[in-house]
């Protein structure tokens, strides 16, 4: 199947260089068009209906997320491109959705746009995660979702009920009270920020842990939490007094 | 034998009736069942205060006290205050006369309540005065004067200057019995100039007056001058038919004439002086004692006996003792001349034993003295000390104000200056952060890199070239977002070290490696430090350490963790200190002073000291070169 993509993006440069890598590394797909502003890929996308969109999140006239939200619904797929915009970041981090950052790194490329081809030849949906990018777009602080993509699945996990995430390498579990636990292959590190906001703590260097389900402070054998479901995950005696200090808070 | 000068005794009355010489007892009494018969209680008070001044004016003072006190009785029935004050004030005049001090001072009180309930200052001072004589009699000058000042303060602010000069002339009495002559003087004088004004002196204060010049005239041995103020006194008695002055006066001219020798003339004069009619009891014992003695003198013990022994039974002489004792020795004398032992023995006896109980009183008296001079000192103490303790009570009042001020002000000054320090220190962080990521980011830097990747692309090496700028946006990029913040992990630190090694290690054509080394249990997720402390001395140590070097450059980085810090070790291969070029050296000193002013801003934020320490390897073994790098950095992770 050909598959149509439009790349939107401010800079031409940047814009030469998605198209030819675009071009280089997959030549089934067929670039319908570019666009520079909201306005014009608007039209673009209304006319050409690509199955894929490139999307640079700074535009000259406004944000690319203005250009999903004029759009809705849609079902094309997204990969979004941005140069420095941490929210963006944690938008899509959040919603687990793929992103590349300028300069394009080729291999990074090369993986997004991949796994997107594979998601439009398998018909697939990202809608959940799309509505959970919109969710924390529009300033939704109490948005409660979390996207999480394993080899097999795409789970959408409310965050309060995680118990806590255990690092293991370059891979992370998160730990629920009854469902079975998840593997991600993302670090720790990448949902340490993300979940700081929603009461969680790194209490080792090895565990994120949701203190709103926390038990007990055991301050013996160098102390370690107690979590409602009895499951024990030590703590960094370096940790020790900010997590009496996030207690006391909470 | 002291010289004793008597002194005028009288009471001030509150009203007078007017008493005819010829009334008898029987009068009295006829006015008094009147009075009964028509139930007018007030004119039974008056009746009966009548008869007692009768008794009283015929020296029946206790008989006088008993009609007083039924005056004093149907006075209160009738609830006229001014009779009640006039009676009461006789009757402690009585009671005073008869020596009974607890008695007069009720009977003063209640004159005293009664004149305020009628509102009539002029009879409070009175009274003040009366009870100031009595405080006086009894040694009690303190209260003496207190009252008689009170007295004197009431006539003045009326504007009553009837009889004024009597009230300077007791203060001066007073002041007179307490011993102190300067102020009795100074009283006198006061009433003395007083004694040409109308109505301001009677003939009892002239009389007192003059008793007073006299003296004190005596009292400075003066006796010429005194003899004429009695003189005076006794022309004043006998012009106003006064007996009282012109017997005093008499006594004291006696006297004066005894002190002198003129025993004949002392005589004559204290012949004449018993002529008259003298109201006060003690002056009659004092009188006869002095016959007596002037009699003993001239040899006449007989006529002496007589009147010692009319002294014997004035029954007032209870109240006299020194006058007693006075007696006891002249009839002890004169039975010694008359050769009658036995009586002279008798009356020497009685006589020494009431000299050894006198003079356990004359020590009472004594101590009582100097209790006085005690209080008075004490109450001048107090009065002193209160002036004083005002004074710095004002003082202290001035100074907490002053010192007040001072503290605000001072508050305000220090709170401008916190916040003017915490304004500059916050501006001087923000600097700081400019600097770290110009020193970070330093245009050089920058511009290089970017002549590094446009040499990769001329060349065609396009894959260095793609690789080159991912490192180099992957660096901006954790730059940019750890510049800000107080504190980065370790994790990440030591990602931005790597990158920056990389890039510097394609730049420099991989003329050199690295490692960089740590612990795999070091926390480097937990661990938070202050970000970009050690980035300048890693690129220092590629930049200028391997500068000029022919053989491949090492760099290693150890990492470790040292519990509240983290030490960073680096250690390069150069050519170490001593071969630096002077350009060089200003970029040490450069990224050193951004280091120092750094460390010193977070010492000063967290109160967490660190380590620097910089050693040229040469320095330690001549074999080796390069310079090792030692920093501690604080680990904020409480903060």
């Amino acid at each position: 199947m050909i598959i149509k993509a439009v790349v939107i993006d401010d800079e031409p440069g940047m814009q030469a260089i998605n198209c030819r890598l675009l071009s280089d590394y997959f030549p089934e797909i067929n670039i319908v068009g570019k666009a520079e502003s909201v306005e014009n890929a608007v039209t673009l996308i209304k006319t050409q209906t690509p199955d894929l969109v490139l999307l640079d999140i700074e535009l000259e006239d406004g944000s690319g997320f203005e250009i999903l939200q004029k759009l809705q619904p849609y079902s094309f797929k997204v990969v979004f491109i941005t140069g420095f915009d941490a929210f963006a970041i944690q938008a899509f981090k959040y919603s687990a959705l793929d992103y590349l950052l300028k300069p394009v790194n080729q291999n990074d490329f090369k993986q997004a746009i991949g796994r997107a081809v594979a998601f439009i030849e398998n018909n697939e949906s990202t809608n959940p995660q799309l509505e959970v990018l919109m969710q924390v777009i529009n300033q939704q602080m109490h948005h409660k979702k979390l996207v999480l993509k394993t080899s097999e699945s795409m789970h959408i996990v409310e965050i309060d009920k995680i118990y806590f995430c255990k690092s293991d390498n370059s891979y992370t579990t998160f730990y629920f009270e009854n469902e079975p636990k998840i593997l991600v292959s993302k670090s720790l590190k990448e949902y340490e920020n993300l979940l700081a906001h929603h009461g969680f703590f790194r209490a080792h260097q090895s565990y994120l842990v949701n203190l709103n389900h926390v038990s007990k402070v055991d301050k013996s054998d160098g102390g370690f939490l107690v979590m409602n479901n009895k499951h024990e995950i030590p703590i960094s005696s370096r940790q020790m007094k900010s997590l009496i200090n996030m207690l006391e808070q909470l | 034998m002291k010289p004793f000068i008597t002194s005028l005794v009288f009471i001030l009355l509150l009203c007078s009736y007017p008493l005819a010489d010829q009334e008898s007892e029987q009068d009295f009494h006829d006015a008094i069942n009147q009075a009964e018969s028509l139930g007018d209680t007030l004119g039974l008070s008056r009746a009966w205060y009548k008869l007692g001044r009768y008794y009283d004016q015929n020296e029946l003072l206790d008989e006088s006290n008993l009609a007083m006190q039924k005056a004093l009785f149907w006075a209160q029935l009738s609830e006229k205050n001014n009779a009640i004050a006039a009676v009461s004030n006789y009757m402690a005049a009585n009671y005073s006369m008869l020596g009974k001090v607890d008695s007069a001072y009720k009977y003063y009180h209640v004159a005293l309540s009664a004149v305020q309930k009628e509102g009539d200052s002029l009879k409070m001072a009175v009274i003040l005065m009366n009870m100031s004589d009595d405080f006086a009699t009894n040694a009690e000058f303190v209260q003496a004067v207190d009252y008689a000042l009170s007295a004197i303060r009431i006539k003045e602010q009326a504007g009553d200057s009837s009889n004024l000069a009597y009230f300077y002339q007791k203060v001066g009495e007073i002041y007179k019995q307490a011993g102190e002559f300067d102020n009795w003087e100074r009283y006198v004088l006061k009433a003395y100039q007083l004694r040409e004004c109308v109505d301001c002196a009677d003939v009892k204060a002239l009389a007192a007056i003059y008793n007073d010049l006299g003296g004190l005239a005596e009292k400075k041995q003066q006796y010429h001058l005194a003899l004429q103020y009695y003189d005076t006194l006794t022309a004043i008695g006998k012009k106003k038919d006064y007996p009282n002055a012109v017997g005093t006066a008499l006594i004291n001219i006696a006297q004066i004439y005894k002190l002198q020798g003129e025993v004949d003339k002392a005589l004559q004069t204290a012949q004449e002086a018993i002529t008259y009619r003298i109201d006060s009891p003690y002056k009659n014992l004092v009188i006869k004692s002095l016959l007596a003695e002037l009699y003993l003198l001239k040899g006449s013990a007989d006529e002496a006996l007589v009147f010692a022994e009319q002294n014997l039974k004035i029954s007032e002489i209870a109240y006299y003792p020194e006058e007693r004792m006075h007696t006891q020795k002249l009839l002890y004398k004169i039975a010694k001349t008359q050769k009658d032992f036995e009586k002279a023995l008798l009356w020497h006896e009685a006589y020494e034993s009431l000299s050894d109980s006198l003079r356990n009183k004359e020590v009472r008296a004594q101590i009582l003295e100097m209790e006085l001079a005690y209080e008075t000192e004490k109450k001048e103490q107090q009065i002193a000390l209160l002036t004083v303790e005002n004074q710095l009570k004002n003082q202290r009042i001035k100074i907490g104000v002053v010192l007040l001020a001072v503290m605000l002000v001072l508050i305000l000054l220090i709170i401008y200056i916190l916040i003017n320090r915490k304004k500059q220190a916050e501006l001087k962080e923000n600097n700081l952060k400019q600097q770290v990521l110009r020193a970070q980011m330093n245009p050089h830097f920058i511009f290089n890199v970017l002549g590094s990747i446009q040499n990769f692309v001329m060349n065609n090496e396009k894959n260095a070239a793609v690789s080159y700028l991912s490192q180099f946006a992957s660096l901006t990029r954790a730059t940019l977002n750890h510049s800000d913040g107080d504190t980065i992990s370790l994790a990440d630190e030591i990602e931005m070290l790597k990158n920056h090694i990389e890039l510097e290690k394609m730049r420099k054509g991989n003329s050199f490696d690295y490692v960089l080394a740590l612990d795999e249990n070091l926390e480097t997720e937990i661990i938070q430090i202050p970000p970009m402390l050690v980035q300048p001395f890693v690129e220092n140590a590629i930049k200028h350490g391997f500068a000029g070097i022919t053989y491949p450059g090492f760099l290693r980085i150890n990492i470790e963790d040292k519990g509240e810090v983290i030490e960073f070790l680096i250690e390069d291969n150069g050519l170490g200190l001593g071969q630096k070029t002077s350009k060089s050296k200003t970029h040490v000193s450069r990224a050193m002073d951004i280091f120092n002013k750094r460390r010193k801003l977070i010492q000063q934020k967290y109160k967490k000291e660190f380590k620097f320490e910089m050693i040229n390897l040469k320095d330690h073994d001549p074999n080796l070169s390069g310079v090792k790098i030692v920093i501690h950095i604080p680990v904020l992770n409480d903060n």
